[in-house]
Order: structure tokens, then sequence, then C-alpha cells
């Protein structure tokens, strides 16, 4: 079986390569004739899971690499994504609760919750140097399909994001 | 991003948000978005209808923001939203601590109640 990505990309973990990562979402987007609402909920998710590994994942300074590979299947999308930054696994942080009033409401924590709202499913998987994150966007409409990767045939048996 | 500041009817002051509000973006607009916000009491409607995307690192300034002026006495308005941004902003419970407004008379409303 096939387990070529339908398209990846690399970028070192610097900020300025954000924008890298977006312009890649909108080229997938009319590649692969995603909606709107799809291409919305990846560049989210894509945008906030980087900006962590970019921000927290290389405390010694080093810049790291990380690579995101997108699969296309008939009736989902799987995106992969590898760092070589410290371990950390997103399913298994509690983001705090939704702010009851504005002066309760807590300055940041909400970019794990987004991900796991915008996402069908996300799995981590340590590395041995890193982090493996699978993410699952299902019906995401009609388009050109490619199988699954290795590993991730069945997504029901991923962790339901919350 | 980009920045645009108006005197708006009933003294509200219009800030104009445009752009992709992630880390990148926001950076860029921080500094000045919180002189004008957190500085001074005010009636503050920031539009957000040039915004093209949102990450949390946007609802955190805007939060930051918000709770500063309203020590200062103020209040602060979301404004004309896309769909996109405003199921960010919902997904997050932002809309029950900041009003959203899609239109004048329901942002002057807002500020009356907030």
């Amino acid at each position: 079986m096939a387990t070529e990505p339908s398209s990846q990309i690399v970028i070192q973990a610097r900020l300025e390569e954000l924008r890298d990562l977006a312009h890649w979402v909108e080229r997938l987007a009319a590649e692969f004739s995603l909606p709107a609402a799809v291409t919305h909920r990846i560049d989210l998710c894509l945008t906030e899971l980087a900006t962590n590994v970019i921000s927290y994942g290389y405390p010694d300074g080093r810049i790291g690499a990380v690579r995101i590979r997108f699969w296309r299947q008939r009736d989902q999308i799987l995106i992969r994504i590898d760092d070589d930054g410290i371990p950390f696994d997103p399913t298994a942080y509690e983001p705090p609760g939704l702010p009851s009033s504005l002066d309760e409401a807590p300055s940041g924590g909400r970019g794990i919750r987004l991900v796991r709202n915008f996402s069908d499913q996300l799995q981590h998987v340590a590395a041995d140097a890193g982090n493996q994150l699978t993410l699952v966007f299902r019906n995401p409409g009609n388009g050109t399909a490619s199988s699954a990767p290795a590993g991730v045939q069945e997504p029901a048996s991923l962790k339901p994001a919350r | 991003m980009e920045l645009a500041v108006s005197e708006l009817d009933a003294g509200i002051l219009g800030i104009d948000l445009s752009g992709r509000m992630d880390i990148i973006g926001t950076q860029q607009i921080d500094l000045k978005f919180t002189a004008l916000t957190s500085t001074r009491r005010a009636q503050i409607l920031v539009d957000l209808s040039k915004v093209t995307f949102i990450a949390s690192i946007g609802i955190r300034t805007l939060i930051n923001n918000a709770k500063a002026q309203k020590l200062r006495g103020g209040s602060m308005v979301l404004y004309k939203p896309s769909s996109q941004v405003e199921e960010v902003l919902r997904a997050t419970g932002i809309d029950t601590i900041i009003p959203i407004a899609h239109d004048f008379d329901a942002a002057r409303g807002a500020f009356g109640s907030a």
C-alpha cells in the first residue's frame, strides 16, 4: 500500500517560518479542493501546534526541524507532525476551563483547547528524539484520495480529541 | 497586521485591525494596541471585520487589554468578526466575557451593559 504523503513541508523551528506553513496550507486547499471550513480548521491546528513547538520545544535555543505530512483520503485528512524538540503530549494537557468572567479569564492556555475543538482526533507518540502528532479531519469533501500512512489505517483507534 | 484608529459617534474609540492575528501578526500590533486600549479609560470598539485569522495568541492580546480597560472603568466590544474568527472566539468562551456586536447599535447597547 502506498504510504507516501500527498504533500509535505519541513520548516525550521523559527517563528518566521509560520507564514511558510500557512502558505503551504493555502496551496493544499487549492490543490485538493478543500472546503474553506476544513482549510481553516487545518490552518488553526497547525498554527497552534507549530507555535507551541517553536516557542517551547527547544529551550536550549537550538533551531530544530518540524516536518508536516498531509494525506488526503476519501473521507478524511490525516496530518502528521514530527519534531525533534523536548517531549510534550498535548493529549495529556488539561487546558483551563472556559472563563466565567473577564476578571477570572486566564491570559493564555487556549491553544490546545482550540486544537481539540477544531480537529476530530489527536494522537501523540513520543519518538526517539522528539514527538509525533497525528491529526484527523473528517468529511473534507470530494477530492483525490491517497492511502493512509503506516500506523494510522484505523483512525478510530486514535484517542478522541476533546 | 495593521492597526488604524478612529473616533466614532458617542465618544467611542474605534480600533480597526486587519490581517492575520497569529503570533507574527499580533507582535506587529501588540504594543500600539496596548497603548491605545490600556492607558486611559475609554469605550473601545475593536473592528475585527478585516482580521482574516485569529490564533490563541491573538485572543490573549484581546483578553489582556479588555481586562486592563475594565480596571480603568471602561469597556471593550468586538465588532463584526468573520464567521471563522467568531467560531474561534466562541470555542474559547470569549463571547461570554467580551461582547461581540455585528452592528453599531448593538455595540452601543453592549457598552451600556458592560
